[in-house]
């Protein structure tokens, strides 16, 4: 990943630092369930990534440098014209890191990958699609 | 963690005497496995005995067409030392990327071929680089060295001591490293020394550490990333788990071997 530029709309900004703090958190989340972060339970129960030794939280340098702005339309539901920042980051993250990785599979007709997104399951995806390829 | 009793050993005679003394002993090193292993209660050690006040056993020495690297030397020492950098610059590359800034200033080349963690990286530079592994007891060569998963052909009261590196005419090492854990998923290290060429992997065997032979060959015939990349792994005896499959780990092998070659020197 080399970039990330995420735009929201927030309302006014009463604090732009700690809008952007917000974001950048929400991105990080957004990316990690992406590409990163998945529960794996064995078929006793047994929950398999118990500690972040085969949990993989998004790290800082998990991640590219963020460019971040607001668009947006003062709310009109509250005198202080504010709406929430809470996590924003994370709604459109996943799908703009999945679309990207589609995007980079399309030449070899891959249309559909599971969240998180890991290696292995990227290397999946091409070896199976280049199976169905020999075989046409 | 389960209660145990602490000694620190002022000498290697005296550490050795602790461990047998101890009804069920460890040797402490750098504790970046043994802590853990305690604090989920996986073991339960009656005694440790701390390494860590030992003379003689820290310190990187050139030895010329050799580097003895002493067994409770840090990780952060290896990957800052300028006699590493020069005379092998894959072996502190290596170093410079194991675990994170917190690990390498804890953890000791000692512990982790003594520990063995099949996907430790230390144990692919002692086999690749053909080190000798020096003890308290007697010199041990690195294919007589590893003897399976989390295990070695140490005695019981056996301590590493040192570990000596003969100088290569090349060698590289290249890791793709578990996201989470950032212990290798698979390490290659491939190394030239006296004209014989020697490929390790870690990571991916269901034994630890191994060499692999098909690369081996490929390089002697031609020292080339497209040598190893060429060479198609089987996927039996290796690793399968949360993280990749053992046809994905056959796959890294030859692409961690080629990286591994192109970043010799």
């Amino acid at each position: 990943m080399i970039g990330f530029t995420a735009v929201d709309d927030v309302g006014r900004v009463v604090n732009p630092m700690i809008v952007a703090g917000q974001v950048h958190g929400g991105l990080a989340q957004g990316v990690g369930q992406a590409v990163l972060e998945g529960c794996v339970y064995d078929d006793d129960g047994q929950l398999l990534t118990g500690s972040y030794m085969d949990y993989t939280m998004p790290r800082a340098d998990d991640l590219p440098n963020f460019d971040v702005a607001t668009q947006s339309v003062m709310g009109a539901s509250n005198p202080l014209e504010v709406k929430g920042v809470g996590e924003v980051g994370a709604i459109g993250s996943p799908p703009a890191v999945v679309n990207a990785i589609l995007d980079a599979l399309a030449p070899l007709g891959v249309e559909n990958i599971s969240m998180p997104a890991t290696p292995n399951r990227v290397w999946q995806a091409i070896q199976a699609s280049s199976v169905r390829q020999a075989a046409e | 963690m389960y209660q145990f009793n602490y000694q620190k050993a002022g000498s290697q005679d005296d550490a050795v005497s602790a461990l047998s003394s101890a009804e069920d002993g460890k040797f402490l090193a750098g504790g970046m496995t043994l802590i853990p292993t305690l604090k989920m209660r996986l073991a339960q050690p009656s005694n440790l005995v701390d390494l860590s006040g030992i003379d003689g056993l820290v310190g990187i020495e050139d030895g010329g067409d050799s580097i003895t690297i002493g067994a409770m030397t840090r990780h952060v020492e290896v990957a800052s030392s300028d006699v590493v950098g020069i005379k092998i610059p894959a072996l502190q590359r290596l170093a410079g990327n194991i675990g994170d800034p917190q690990v390498r200033n804890r953890g000791t080349i000692g512990g982790s071929i003594a520990n063995n963690d099949p996907a430790a990286d230390y144990p692919a530079a002692v086999l690749a680089l053909n080190a000798t592994v020096i003890t308290n007891k007697r010199e041990i060569a690195a294919d007589d060295f590893f003897d399976g998963m989390f295990a070695t052909n140490l005695e019981e009261d056996e301590l590493v001591t040192a570990i000596r590196f003969p100088v290569p005419e090349k060698a590289g090492y290249a890791k793709f490293p578990n996201p989470a854990s950032r212990y290798a998923l698979v390490g290659v290290m491939v190394a030239q020394t006296g004209g014989e060429t020697r490929v390790s992997v870690t990571g991916a065997g269901q034994d630890g550490v191994f060499r692999a032979g098909e690369i081996e060959s490929a390089l002697s015939g031609s020292w080339s990333a497209d040598a190893a990349k060429g060479v198609k792994m089987s996927d039996d005896d290796l690793n399968s788990d949360i993280h990749a499959s053992a046809e994905y780990r056959a796959h890294l092998i030859s692409v961690m071997a080629s990286r591994a070659v192109d970043a010799a020197s």
